[in-house]
């Protein structure tokens, strides 16, 4: 199994954690939903609203790991963790005036701390580099990858674009 | 390549971004939810080093483990501050053994003791079981501390007579008469007296001058009980109209007044005006207070029976708007997540015992029992503002959620300018920590519970069986007690002599630390 390979599954494991302590720790995931929305001046949403909202972004997150990790096209779903990163950034970045004011947990599922980092923002921005380096070891060197049917992906002919 | 180029590239850039963002917000003044007076650091000090963002400290106590057995428990608190003279206040705990006090001055000197009997409670020994002294650290707001305690040595079981008003609040200089007694007798500060054997049963229990809205009592005693509990009526309560309040009501729109008795009762309640008159008042002395067009108005008011008359204690005092920075809106939009400003002064703080144990101190009923109190409001930016507020000490709190932030701040009767105080999110300042433990013993057929209560409406219970450990995370700084209690302890056929609960326990549960605090059942 390729390094590329390896990583990928390490990202899917991550997200797919992140769904999963979401809804296990559903009220405080609630709570911090409730709380990252108010003060990014979203909502107020309903109990009903929030509930799904959280639901959603949970099976989302699954369907992004199974993409990341089965799909044959491995960059559409590592586009779109780099989109959900970005997201979270603008959402979380403009709850907290940028890091500058409230300090809101961050309820992503995905819990980061640095004993040097007292600021939630900041360890957040941390943890995201991470992952964005993750990424960038997971990043397929072609698509799609007809040498290397390990890692799942499909041949051209196999997509029929040949002539 | 050069989509990992980039990617690598945008990493380093979010890495470089996050401590450019921790060197602005921790150059920014950061508000902590209490120091811990057993802390040596925490994020409160370590972001505003040597200034903290609280003008006075309240003190949470809490015994190492309330023992078991008849004889009342108290605190006993004696606080020095500056070169001033020792001065100890009486307080009855919860009955987990918490209680508070305040507010006090970074430097204060406070020794806590824990007695048990005394005559304040109808005893005739005394006994200290344990003390603490604590100093009030400059990082000031809630601080903590634990009296280690010993069991109480054996009293020798003698009568005691209580005396309440219909409300249950002590009546203290109450005189008893009786045949047989020849000193004068009468109740303590908490109502009690302690009962001869030698006297005649039958006793007049006569209300003392400082509460003419009493009636005099005549009731039997039972000297083979433990006590006898004299409840005294009340004549009735009547709308009344005071002169200056109807001149007020005229020219602005009063819909509210405060009072406080004088005695030594220390509830803190608002009564409603309607069409200029107070109603449902009591015959007696009260501190009173109004506010009407941007002033609040303070005198003595004493209500007769025929007559009503305040006495202005000063100029009114103009109110101030007090503003709590940051982002709010949260709460604007959770269900009984109210925001307060809750008065706090010595009286205030002196929560009755049963109100404590209630866990009510911080709710409806705690703000209008000695606290006076201010609910807040929520602005679209994310605010929150108190109109309105007197000069005073107060805590900023949160109904709900009593330990999630706290901020000890001074309403000056000086100050020209409005008070604006900016709070940074305390939870994240303060930091949380864990209780763990485990739980020992013979295993039982019924289930175990481990139950957790604070200093206001705190309740926490998580199911445990014996052999196996429990644990309450993300607990604010504080002061916890913790009990095990097995399933069926408060079955009315339970056979006796089972042990069925612990003792309540107390512990200091610090910002990162992990507290870990073992039962034995058996």
């Amino acid at each position: 199994m390729s390094p590329e390979r390896i990583t990928r599954w390490i990202l899917a494991l991550i997200v797919a954690a992140a769904a999963a302590t979401k809804l296990l720790a559903f009220e405080t995931t609630r709570r911090g939903v409730a709380e990252l929305l108010g003060a990014a001046g979203i909502g107020p949403l309903s109990q009903t609203g929030l509930d799904a909202a959280i639901w959603a972004l949970a099976v989302s997150e699954v369907a992004l790991a199974a993409a990341i990790a089965f799909s044959p096209r491995p960059r559409l779903g590592l586009a779109a963790l780099l989109a959900m990163i970005a997201a979270g950034i603008v959402l979380f970045g403009a709850a907290t005036s940028w890091g500058r004011d409230a300090d809101l947990a961050c309820p992503c599922g995905l819990p980061f701390e640095l004993p040097f980092l007292h600021n939630t923002f900041a360890a957040m921005l941390v943890r995201d580099a991470i992952l964005l380096a993750l990424v960038a070891l997971a990043w397929p060197s072609a698509e799609p990858a007809a040498t290397d049917p390990g890692d799942g992906g499909e041949s051209a002919a196999g997509r029929g674009v040949t002539a | 390549m050069k989509s990992r180029a980039l990617l690598i590239g945008l990493a380093a850039v979010l890495a470089g971004s996050a401590f450019f963002v921790e060197r602005i917000s921790t150059s920014l003044p950061v508000i902590g939810s209490g120091g811990a007076e057993t802390t040596s650091s925490g994020t409160t000090s370590s972001a505003n080093p040597g200034q903290s963002p609280h003008e006075f400290a309240i003190l949470e106590m809490g015994m190492g483990e309330v023992p078991v057995g008849s004889v009342a428990l108290r605190f006993r608190v004696s606080v020095t501050e500056g070169n001033g003279p020792a001065v100890a206040y009486d307080i009855e705990p919860s009955e987990t053994g918490l209680v508070q006090f305040g507010p006090l001055k970074a430097g204060a000197e406070v020794v806590v003791s824990v007695v048990a009997g005394g005559a304040i409670c109808g005893f005739e020994g005394e006994e200290t079981i344990g003390e603490a002294r604590v100093r009030i650290t400059g990082a000031l707001g809630r601080q903590f501390v634990i009296v280690p305690v010993r069991t109480p040595s054996p009293t020798p079981r003698r009568h005691r007579i209580e005396v309440v008003d219909a409300d249950e609040w002590a009546v203290e200089g109450a005189r008893i008469l009786s045949d047989g007694v020849t000193t004068e007798l009468r109740t303590s500060v908490l109502g009690f007296v302690p009962f001869d054997s030698t006297w005649a049963p039958r006793i007049r229990v006569i209300p003392p001058p400082t509460r003419p809205d009493l009636v005099e009592e005549e009731v039997r005693v039972e000297p083979k009980d433990w006590m006898t509990l004299v409840t005294l009526d009340s004549l009735p309560a009547r709308a009344i109209e005071i002169p200056e309040l109807s001149s007020d009501f005229a020219r602005a729109s009063i819909d509210r007044i405060r009072l406080e008795p004088v005695d030594s009762r220390n509830w803190s309640r608002e009564f409603r005006v309607h069409e200029a008159r107070v109603e449902h008042v009591r015959i007696g002395t009260y501190r009173a207070t109004w506010d009407v067009a941007g002033m609040r108005r303070r005198g003595v008011l004493t209500v007769e029976r025929e007559r009503v008359h305040f006495e202005e204690s000063g100029p009114p005092v103009p109110l101030r708007q007090v503003e709590i920075g940051g982002s709010w809106q949260a709460f604007a939009m959770v269900p009984m997540q109210f925001v307060v400003l809750a008065g706090r002064t010595v009286r205030s703080v002196l929560t009755p015992s049963r109100v404590l144990s209630s866990r009510d101190m911080e709710t409806f009923d705690g703000l209008n029992f000695t606290t006076p109190g201010r609910f807040g409001g929520v602005e679209d930016d994310g605010r929150i503002v108190f109109p309105d507020m007197a000069p005073g000490a107060y805590e900023f709190a949160i109904i709900g959620r009593p330990r999630y932030a706290s901020l000890c701040l001074v309403v000056p009767e000086t100050e020209e300018t409005e008070v604006v105080r900016r709070v940074a999110h305390p939870v994240a300042a303060a930091g949380v920590g864990d209780l763990y433990g485990t739980v020992a013993g013979q295993a039982h057929s019924k289930p175990y519970h481990v139950e957790v209560r604070a200093v206001g409406q705190f309740e926490a219970m998580k199911p445990v069986k014996v052999g196996e450990s429990y644990e309450f995370g993300e607990l604010s700084p504080g002061v916890y007690a913790v009990r095990v209690v097995r399933s069926d302890a408060f079955e009315m056929l339970r056979s006796t002599g089972d042990c069925v609960r612990s003792t309540w326990r107390n512990v200091i549960v610090d910002a990162g630390l992990r507290v870990k605090l073992d039962f034995a059942v058996e």
